[in-house]
This record gives structure tokens, sequence and C-alpha cells, in this order.
């Protein structure tokens, strides 16, 4: 399938002097604003900086003061000319981590709860990218099924899919962006294309002793992938009509927020001792009944001490 | 509305009684008195309620005062609350935490349950409904006749109040049609470099972390080669060349590290399999030398055997021997332990001849008894015994020194 841009420079070359059946396009432009809230860790902000690093659209700010104030990204954004905004909420009573994607002027905003980070720092990551290369997105066939998760793939691929008119952009494909959904929940793994197969792929031995000659005549993969981080997992919590405002358009029933499991846990524990005191006063209740609050001895230390 | 009432009412007894144990003591004596009604009676005066006011009030003030609440209260409370859902208060369910004490409470209640008719404190009424009001969204079942059976479903360490709520949550799919339809932008591939799995990944347990890590790699390893194969249709370079030098995304600092790591890694297994190697053969070895010992043991035996047996021999018939020579060599014979055939049959053949002459001894003779010198035992010697000096009882001593061994 030949792209239709290529198609239509080709007809604009041949001197069309007609106007040609779509309407010229506007260019396909994203610019990205990241920035945190205050109360961020260590942790956290290696993985704002990778994720910044990956995407040559993106633009740095400065922490956020309040987290009460989340329209004022908006404004950020028009400041610096962002149609993209990712936020990094930090929650710091329970080390949550909450990421804002919102197209920032009007469009919808999702709001994720981050689980299981790995930065690119760890020494499990083996693999490098040219810095500012566009990658090839790849999203889940489940993406495609639920109105929601379309609308946040549609929104994580203006984020992560670097646009060719991005200024620090390289050439060359370099790494591989794989978004899938499993268990409810997005996952996001970062690869590196190497071109030379992989080391254990069983090639059937030919009568050419050349290695190149034995590549060509495999049927398996000609390259390998090499993870190069950071991963992370989504679960999206809610999506909302306008940039950090407007109503709820989608709720996420597994969410669990963190302050209710801490809740339930202690409940869990308290109702032990609830339930104890509880029989103690079921117990009191029920001896007296039986025993109709009689003294059976006027001088029994229990009543003269009542 | 009326049974709803009822319903109530004879809900906010047991409640009221239950949370009011230190009043139970003073009230269980006047109890008796008032037994003559019956729940029946509680009907009739329910539904004459709206009539008989006053008299339902001036009848029942024979009780404290404090605590009831009068007819009238409750009317105007259920005017109030407008219509309400019997389900909804929980009322034909028995599943209010004080339940349990309620059942506890059966026998006392039919002796003594006239004592609050019509009257219930309003707080009481409060406290149950808030207790109810939060069981809104349950789904439950409300027959009367499904008591036992709700009692019984309870599990000992549940509060009747928590029942699996099913949350409303909010998923509006017009509205996010709608908003998509906003802000999708037209893009080809080449403007986004987006691609959307056709087959749908084979995840059966996300715990399991290889097969789960294994799809997303299979499904990245097929983005790329399909990418590949839309870019070389393009005819658009997709590999970067082996020269093309640009600022990566890891310093080559940490790539360093990284290799130096992952060859650490090798040297560890590595060394680890040659120590368990050297483990394992030690331990062969000390095996083998065991067994070496013990052979060793065995041998020393069995000559120690040998030897009595000859001794025996030679104390028993002196004509064993020929010779002391054959002495000797069926001496040397015990200690090697492994005696020729062929001596055997000459010993056992000869007549009583045997080999003789002053030094015609056999090659092994020779070979004990010159070969292999020792420092102190037989040091090399290069003497003439005829000269008489030291080496006088050499002879007879050595031989005697050997007869003996």
């Amino acid at each position: 399938m030949a792209p239709t841009s290529l198609t239509k420079d080709l007809k604009r070359k041949r001197g069309d002097g007609e106007a040609t059946e779509e309407a010229p396009r506007p260019p396909y432009k994203q610019r990205v604003l990241v920035l945190s809230s205050r109360g961020i860790s260590q942790r956290q902000r290696h993985l704002m900086n990778d994720l910044t690093g990956l995407l040559p659209h993106a633009k740095k700010d400065a922490k956020l003061d309040s987290k009460h104030q989340l329209p004022l990204v908006n404004e950020l954004c028009d400041l610096s000319s962002c149609n993209n905004a990712l936020f990094f909420e930090a929650r710091r009573k329970y080390n949550d981590l909450y990421l804002w994607a919102a197209k920032a002027p009007n469009g919808p905003s999702i709001r994720f709860h981050v689980l299981n980070t790995h930065t690119m720092d760890e020494l499990k990551m083996t693999g490098n990218c040219l810095k500012g290369s566009r990658p090839i997105v790849v999203f889940d066939k489940q993406f495609d099924e639920s109105p929601h998760f379309k609308v946040i793939k549609e929104v994580l691929m203006n984020i992560f899919a670097v646009p060719k008119t991005a200024r620090r952009a390289k050439p060359f494909v370099d790494h591989v962006l794989n978004i899938s959904i499993a268990d409810g929940k997005i996952w996001f793994r970062n690869y590196q294309i190497l071109d030379i197969p992989p080391a254990d792929t069983e090639a059937p031995t030919s009568s050419s002793t050349g290695a190149k000659g034995k590549a060509a005549k495999q049927d398996g993969p000609k390259m390998s992938l090499n993870e190069i981080g950071p991963r992370f997992v989504l679960q999206p919590v809610k999506i909302f009509e306008g940039s950090f405002n407007g109503a709820t358009l989608y709720e996420n029933k597994e969410f669990v927020p963190s302050s209710s499991v801490a809740g339930a846990y202690k409940n869990a524990r308290a109702s032990k001792y609830k339930g104890r005191k509880g029989q103690q006063e079921e117990r009191k209740v029920r001896k007296e009944e039986i025993d109709g609050g009689k003294i059976e001895n006027e001088l029994e230390t229990r009543s003269v001490f009542a | 509305m009326s049974s709803v009432q009822k319903k109530m009412l004879t809900k906010s007894k047991k409640a009221a009684k239950a949370p009011q144990p230190a009043l139970k003591a003073s009230k269980s004596k006047p109890l008796p008195d008032e037994s003559s009604d019956e729940e029946g009676s509680d009907a009739e005066v329910l539904l004459q309620a709206d009539d008989d006011d006053d008299e339902d009030e001036d009848d029942e003030s024979s009780s404290d005062e404090s605590e009831d609440v009068t007819e009238e209260a409750l009317e105007r409370m259920m005017t109030l609350l407008g219509d309400v859902d019997a389900e909804q208060l929980g009322l034909g369910g028995e599943d209010d935490e004080d339940e349990e004490e309620q059942s506890g409470d059966e026998d006392e209640q039919e002796g003594s349950d006239d004592d609050d008719d019509d009257e219930m404190n309003e707080e009481e009424i409060e406290k149950m409904l808030m207790q109810q009001g939060s069981d809104d969204d349950e789904e439950q079942e409300q027959d009367d006749d499904e008591e036992d059976i709700e009692y019984e479903n309870l599990s000992a360490d549940e509060d009747g109040d928590i029942v699996p709520v099913e949350r409303t949550t909010v998923n509006d799919k017009a509205a996010l049609e709608r908003v998509l339809a906003s802000f999708k932008s037209d893009t080809t591939f080449f403007d986004t470099l987006t691609l959307t799995n056709p087959k749908s990944l084979a995840i059966t347990d996300p715990e399991n972390d290889l097969e789960r890590e294994l799809e997303f790699y299979k499904q990245a390893l097929w983005a790329a080669q399909h990418a590949e194969t839309l870019f070389s249709a393009a005819s658009l370079p997709f590999h970067r060349p082996e020269d093309y030098f640009a600022e990566m995304l890891k310093t080559d600092a940490h790539m360093s590290t990284i290799r130096q790591s992952l060859l650490d890694e090798s040297a560890g297994i590595k060394a680890s399999e040659e120590a368990r190697k050297l483990r394992d053969a030690k331990k062969f070895g000390k095996k083998v030398q065991v067994e070496r010992l013990k052979e060793r043991e065995k041998e020393k035996k069995e000559v120690g055997k040998r030897l009595e047996s000859l001794k025996k021999k030679r104390k028993g018939a002196d004509g064993g021997f020929a010779t002391t020579e054959d002495f000797d060599i069926a001496l040397e014979d015990a200690i090697s332990g492994n005696p020729s055939k062929k001596r055997k049959v000459v010993e056992s053949e000869r007549g009583g001849r045997g080999k003789r002459g002053g030094g015609a001894m056999s090659r092994r003779g020779r070979d004990s008894k010159f070969g292999n010198p020792t420092t102190s035992r037989r040091p090399k010697e290069n003497n003439d015994k005829m000269d008489g000096d030291a080496f006088a009882g050499r002879g007879g001593r050595g031989r005697g020194v050997r007869g003996c061994e």
C-alpha cells in the first residue's frame, strides 16, 4: 500500500491544474509539554527524564506547585505552543504516581495510575538507540475494540509517535514502542531493532559456507530486538471530556485507589478488636439477663466495689 | 405505607432493645405487667393511628417518656421521607448488624415486646436509617421467608452491613465516540509510523512474566518487520548505517558499564561451574583414595594370614621347603600376595632338590635385595665383604632379619 502522501505529491508534480480530490490536509504537528508536580521521587523523576529523551518533540517544564489547580497546565501548554501534555502527578503518601495524558486546549484528558516502573538505567536493559529517532509505535488489537480504548489509543499515539516535522528528529528507524493491553492495563515496552538474527535461530546447514549466505537462506527473522527501556504499566483511572477538567466520560471499575486499599487493611485488623469487644458486651448482657441483677452475697467484693 | 410502618416499628423495637443493655435490667421487672398485649394488636393500633393519635399517646405513656417517640412523630417522619421503598431500607431482609443480638433476644422479646408498642425513640429511627442507608446499592432478597437463609449465608467474620457493592461507574460510549471524532487527526503511516497488530495477543495469564514478555516481543518484532517492508516499498531508508554517528539515548560510559556487568555475570557463572567441577572431582578423588586405603588394609591382612600359614607349615613339617631359598621365595610370594603358579608347581614336584648355589638368586630376589636403595636400611654400598670389617655379621643378620620378618 503506497502511502497517500507520496501519491499526492506525484499528482502535483504531474501538473494537474485541477484541485485534488481531498482538501490539503494540515501537516501533522504535535508538541508535548512534560512536567511534574512537587513531591516526585527519584525513580519517578528518572522515568520522566527517560520519556522526555524518547520524545524529541517534547518540552520539559518546571514543577507545578499545586495539585489542585491542574487547569494551569493548559495555560502553560499555550505558552509553549504545545498541543499535548504529559503531567506526572506524584502522591507522596502512598508513593503513587499518576500520569495525565491530555490534548491541551480542549481535547480529552486521561488519568493513569503508573505501576511497575523500570527506568532505562537498569542493567538488564541492554539496548540503545539514537536520541530522537522516530519510533515505530505498535498498538494491540484490543485498542480498537472499545470506545474508551480508542480514545486512549489516539491520545497515546499523538504523544508517543514522533511527527516528521519535529525539529530534533533523526532519520532512520531505530526502535519500536510496543503498547499492549493485558489484564485491563496498558503495558509499555521499548525495543531496539537490531539487524542481526537472534543468536539461537536454528539455521539448516546449507552448502554455502559464508555466514551471510546462511542468513539469506534462513526462513527465520532477520532482525532481533533488545529492550532499551523504560518500561511501565498504566492503569486508566478516568477519562475526562476536557483537558484537566470537564465531565467524566469513563471510569475504570477495577481501579482501587491506594487509600482504600490501606483503609481496608486497617479495617480488617480493627474488626478483630471490634468483634472481641462486641462479644464481651453480649456476654455481659446475657449474664445480666441470667442473673437478673441479683446479688447473691452482699459482702461479695464485686458488689461492694461495684 | 402502613406495612412499611409496621416493619419499621418491629425493626426499631429490636434495634431499640439491643443497644440498651443497661436499661434492660430496670425494665425487666415492669415488663410482665404488659404482657397482655399481643403482636396482632399492633396492627390494629397502627391502622387506627391516623385517627386515634391522642388516645394512643395517653395509653402508652406508662413507660418512660424520655425515650419514646410518639406516633405523630413517626408519621411526620414518614411523610418527610416520602415514598419509602421497603427494599431500600432493608426492612424485608434482616441483615442488620443487630441481627445476631436480635436472634439472641428472641425469647425475651416475646414476653416483653409490648413495652414500646408504637413508640420509637427518634434517635433510634435515625440510627437505623443510617445503617440501612448504606446498603443503598446492594442487590437484596427482601422476602421475610428468606430470613433463615440469609442468616446462614452470613459468614462468622463478615459484618452484616458489608455486602458486595456493584459500583456504578461512568462509561459514556456515545460521548467517547463523539470526542474521538472531534480530535482524531487524519494521518498516514509515514506521518506517525503507527501500526496496529492485526492478530490479538495470546496472553492467557498476565502473571506469567515469560509468556507475557514473549508476546510483547513478538508483536514488536512483527511491527518492525512490517514497517521495514513498507519502508522498502517506498524506498525510504530504514536501518541505521554503520557509519552514522550521532547522540544516543544512553551514553557510551553507561553502555560500557552494561557490557562490563554482562561479562562479569558470565565470568561468575564460569567460575562457579569450575568450582563445582573441582568439588566433584575432589569428592571423587577422595573416594578413590579411600578405596585404595581399604584395599591396602585388606592386602596386609591377607599377607598376615599367609605368613601365619607359612609359619605353621614350617613348624609342622620340616621338609616342606627344600632350602631356605625356597622358604624365602615362598615368603616373598606370601608378602607380595600373588604367588606364581610356576613356583608352586616346582616346589611340589621337587624331590627335595632346589636351586643351590652361593649367589644364584632369582631375578626377583636380586631386585628386592639390591634394587631401590634406602638411606638407612640398605644404602648404596660398594664394599668388599671379604674385608671383614663392620659388615661381618651383616649377611647372617640380614638373613636372620629377613627370615624373621
